[in-house]
């Protein structure tokens, strides 16, 4: 079975990010970048049903421009067996949607029964993609996934998230697509024989023409979503007293780190 | 080789490979730091992992089941590593740079197809050179090998010995003719399991506590002719020279220990507030941590020049004792001023510089003090 | 200039040494390893009189002057920086404050049981948010009828946990900040006032160091040491004191790493021979041995002075800074000289390596010392 594993290079975690002078975007120079996170759930994952069933095919694809490549590379090294970099400048600069239409041509065009992403990316954090890929694509799928198994017959069984730690299990069909959950296990720690194996295997760069894409259908051209201006959150001092028995202190502060705050 | 790139411009690969090491290390190692510390003693699961992605043979090549890679990636490996434990560096280090080394170099076809795929997929070697009346004075040591029909048997103690306690095979330092001095030095590889091998006292050190260093006791050892590692009365070459890459991986574990205590420092810093504002702001603390920066950089680049020249297959003997008497100097230096910067916190075991501080100390110590090392430079110098 | 100890104080060198080889010796590594605080040797130490060296005798003390003092410390610092530790901190800082600016009904109370080592005092300055910003004490204390009510917590206290009396800074206007801080002494078994956690450190871990908590503790307003709103004046007073003998300290235990490392160079042989008979190894002694002496006549100096009645502010600074720094770098040279074996805890030099780091760290830090002496040359800018 062939798994195509839709990822995304995102700024390092931990990277200190400042916005340009237009306004819309996070200055590049000097960050240092790593593959989203949601993501390398989503490449394990197909590397585990790749092993689980014996055989099959790994394919990892990125949109984005020449730095993306060593997203691909760190793919490879953990483990997949071909990569596609989508680097061509007119897929750049384009809304959810864009990407969602090229991804949706290399499914095609690949013939891959099975696509994973990861939940969202951790820079923009818009998590549509993979709904929209699904429904370019009218497939079956499901997100939030955290467990993955194949059934007999081309069918997999995925167990997905809800509130309240309840689980929801399905039984689909392939064609399919699953968004992953980052976090459901220990991701493989990348060997150095991994690493070396990187180097030979292959990567295409196809063209939006070759996939069948027209310039209004991606990229900056394509795009109906545009950032207006991206800007850090405001830095406000406020100081509430939480006044009362210890007790209750405690339970109304439960509540505000989960209402307010939102951290719990 | 780009003969224009700077030293620390990592290529593709090696930035691959340092990401990896240092997931590995925030994930893996750094919770595990302080109760490894405590006990004394190597969490297993973290030599599973280091067999695991392939860091116990780093340079082997693929052929005897290595990782492929060249001597500056092991040594970007060891650097990264002791930037969370330099304990789990040094079990690396020796690793490669001094028993996988060895045996490469001076192993026959057949000793390489026997230990070197052991060594990188599953079991820990050891160097042992040292005795208890022979530390800088190394080939004045006394163990002793009596040659037997087929084989050796050899008598002696060694003292020092790292990773003594998880190691399967190590290379015994024993001389097989006294009269000859230090042209009587062979090396014996020796299995863990061979009769009369045994394992004495482990010590219970000021820092690298995760790391073991143990007594050998070998009490009429016999082993076959094919365990002698190189010729009969050539074994202090193999020791000098296997130093002479060792000192390299000390002197990144050095940096990468410096390294380590400087991104503490700086992080507190910025954090602890006296005075009414971050301690960053004050100018003592600010020179303080550029001086450490400035230390640590031209420590780095002299551990990689090293390295570099190795691999060009260039004459090494003075950047290597370079590469450790700076790095050892720095990593005391760094660590000393990282336990200043955290003040009375740093002095407790609830912060991580007060380990890196004891860690540190090691650097002028074991492979070579840090006077032997001028001396060997001295020696170069006047020749 | 007559640099010669006088009679007295080879007196008070002799007994210290003898205590500190006979009662402190034997049990070193024990009391490190098990981070134990040796009450009992502790109170061995007062009955000689090394607990109240600078109270006068009429309140129990031995009545002797800085320069018995530092003798003493360094003596036991020789043989265990941790219990010179100890006994410098209750010495100088609970002990002294008391002394210094108790009133007559507080000295009879407190000084003869201090001095003569029954109970142990505790000087609680720091806490979480003030470490060399003293003055950013948050703990308060409000008067309320005949006493004064605190609430706070102090960190890295000395003795915390063992002692039976402690000095305690709030504030009793924080409006005020610096000149709104006070001193109280609070003994143990006080309501509201507990010990909180114990710290593990890398050294120095026979002297207790803990957290002590006040919980709406109402201490008697007869406890307020010296005038309201003094406390962080006369602190600072206290620890120009205390500088002096944690100078003393360092002197001490650079000394006792010196002559360890001295010894090993003797015997020690490679190559065959003494390893004491190649240059490096006797450059790193000579440059010890010169350290440790400079050290120790600038702590000889400022207790010299302080003994005069002279404010020692930059003296104390200056021997506080260059004795702790000496003792870092020798205690580190003398881990090198004994080479492999100085890494190990069967030999005595680790601990040294240990003990000496809190030296420049504690009672003011080498850049709050820095800090003081600067003022001192420039005068505030």
């Amino acid at each position: 079975m062939k798994i195509l594993v839709a990822i995304k290079q995102v700024p390092d975690k931990n990277a200190r990010l400042q916005i340009d002078e237009s306004g819309t975007r996070i200055v590049e120079t000097d960050l240092s970048w790593e593959i989203n996170e949601s993501d390398r759930y989503a490449v394990e994952t197909a590397l585990r049903l790749k092993e689980a069933r014996g055989d099959g095919e790994v394919v990892v694809v990125t949109l984005g421009p020449e730095r993306a490549r060593k997203a691909i590379s760190s793919a490879l090294a953990m483990g997949a067996d071909r990569g596609i970099h989508l680097v061509d400048p007119d897929f750049q600069g384009g809304d959810p949607l864009c990407v969602a239409r090229a991804l949706a041509a290399v499914t095609r065009a690949e013939d891959a029964p099975l696509v994973l992403c990861g939940t969202r990316a951790d820079d923009d954090g818009y998590g549509e993609t993979p709904i929209l890929l699904a429904g370019l694509l009218d497939r079956p799928a499901v997100f939030l996934t955290i467990g993955v198994e194949p059934l007999d017959g081309d069918r997999l069984r995925v167990v997905r998230e809800l509130e309240a730690a309840r689980q929801e299990v399905s039984e689909i069909p392939l064609p399919a697509v699953l968004g992953i959950q980052s976090g459901i296990f220990d991701v493989r720690f990348t060997s150095l024989k991994g690493i070396m194996a990187a180097k030979k295997k292959p990567v295409s760069q196809p063209t939006p023409t070759e996939l069948g894409l027209s310039a209004e259908q991606i990229g900056k051209a394509g795009r109906r979503l545009e950032v207006l201006s991206l800007a850090p959150p405001e830095k406000k001092g406020q100081c509430e007293f939480i006044e009362g028995k210890p007790e209750e202190v405690a339970a109304t502060l439960v509540e505000k780190l989960r209402r307010e705050a939102k951290v719990l | 080789m780009d003969q224009r790139a700077p030293l620390t411009l990592l290529t593709d690969d090696q930035e691959m490979l340092v990401t990896e090491v240092r997931r590995f290390c925030d994930e893996v190692v750094s919770p595990r730091v302080r109760e490894m510390d405590e006990k004394g003693q190597l969490d297993p699961a973290i030599l599973e992992h280091l067999f695991e992605m392939g860091l116990m043979g780093i340079d082997v090549p693929d052929e005897y089941g290595g990782s492929g890679m060249g001597f500056t990636e092991a040594i970007l490996v060891i650097m990264e590593l002791a930037r969370v434990d330099p304990s789990v560096s040094v079990v690396c280090d020796v690793q490669n740079t001094l028993v996988n080394n060895a045996i490469r170099r001076w192993g026959t076809e057949e000793q390489r197809r026997t230990w070197l795929p052991q060594l990188a997929s599953k079991i820990v070697g050891a160097y042992a050179l040292s005795e208890a009346s022979s530390g800088s004075d190394a080939f004045s040591l006394k163990a002793r090998a009596e040659k037997t029909d087929g084989g050796w048997k050899i008598t002696g103690n060694k003292l020092w010995i790292t990773n003594g306690k998880e190691a399967s095979l190590f290379l015994i330092f024993a001389n097989v003719d006294p009269s000859k001095g230090y042209k009587g030095i062979t090396c014996f590889l020796v299995h863990r399991d061979d009769a009369g091998f045994s394992v004495g006292k482990k010590e219970d050190k000021l820092g690298i506590r995760a790391s073991s260093t143990v007594e050998l006791v070998l009490d009429g050892v016999v082993v076959p002719d094919d365990r002698v590692l190189g010729e009969v009365g050539k074994g202090y070459k193999v020791a000098i020279e296997t130093l002479n890459e060792g000192r390299i991986g000390i002197g990144a574990q050095m940096v990468g220990l410096a390294q380590g205590a400087l991104e503490h420092a700086i992080a507190w810093a910025k954090e602890r507030e006296q005075f009414g504002k971050p301690i960053a702001s004050f100018q003592a603390i600010q020179t303080a941590l550029a001086r450490m920066d400035a230390e640590i950089e031209s420590a780095r680049l002299a551990v990689l020049n090293a390295a570099r020249l190795k691999e060009a297959g260039r004459p090494f003997v003075r950047e290597a004792a370079i590469a450790k008497w700076i790095g050892a100097e720095v990593a005391e230096r760094a660590a000393s001023i990282a336990v200043e910067i955290f003040g009375g916190y740093g002095f407790t075991k609830d912060y991580p510089v007060e380990k890196l501080f004891r860690d540190a100390k090691i650097g002028k110590i074991y492979e070579g003090t840090h006077t032997m090392q001028l001396l060997t430079i001295a020696k170069g110098l006047l020749a | 200039m007559d640099f010669r100890p006088t009679e007295q104080q080879e007196l008070v060198r002799k007994a210290a040494a003898e205590f500190a080889a006979q009662q402190i010796a034997p049990s070193v590594r024990e009391w490190d390893e098990k981070a134990e605080f040796p009450v009992d040797v502790f109170r061995q130490a007062g009955e000689l009189g090394f607990l109240g060296v600078l109270v006068p005798e009429e309140y129990g003390g031995a009545g002797m002057g800085y320069l018995e003092y530092v003798t003493i410390v360094e003596e036991i610092a020789r043989v265990c920086p941790a219990i010179g530790l100890s006994v410098a901190a209750h010495n100088s800082l609970c002990t002294g404050h008391i002394e210094q600016f108790g009133n007559e009904e507080q000295k009879r109370r407190f000084l003869p049981k201090l001095a003569s080592g029954e109970w142990i005092g505790a000087w609680g300055l720091t806490e979480p948010t003030a470490g060399s910003d003293a003055g950013g004490t948050r703990t308060t204390a409000v008067r309320d009828g005949d006493a004064y009510v605190l609430n706070g917590s102090k960190t890295f206290t000395t003795h915390a946990s063992v002692g039976q009396v402690a000095v305690v800074f709030a504030s009793t206007d924080p409006s005020k900040k610096h000149h709104g801080i006070s001193a109280f002494i609070v003994e143990k078994g006080t309501p509201g006032f507990s010990v909180g956690k114990h710290e593990d450190k890398l050294g120095m871990r026979a002297s207790d160091t803990s957290e002590m908590v006040f919980s709406d503790c109402r201490v008697p307003a007869a406890n307020l040491l010296g005038e309201e709103g003094h406390g962080f004046k006369d602190a600072m007073k206290v620890l120009d004191g205390g500088r002096i003998s944690i100078a003393a300290l360092a002197v001490g235990t650079a000394a006792g790493a010196l002559e360890h490392a001295l010894r090993y160079a003797r015997e020690r042989e490679q190559f065959g021979r003494p390893i004491g008979s190649f240059q490096s190894i006797q450059n790193k002694l000579a440059d010890m041995a010169t350290e440790v002496d400079a050290a120790r006549l600038l702590t000889q100096r400022a207790a010299f002075l302080k003994q005069l009645g002279r404010e020692t502010t930059r003296e104390s600074a200056m021997a506080k800074l260059y004795a702790s720094e000496v003792a870092v770098r020798v205690a580190n040279e003398a881990v090198q000289i004994f080479g492999g074996y100085g890494y190990v805890k069967d030999y005595p030099v680790e601990k040294y390596y240990r003990d000496a780091k809190l030296c420049t760290i504690g009672e003011g830090t080498s850049e709050i010392q820095r800090l003081v002496i600067a003022r001192q040359l420039l005068g505030r800018l």
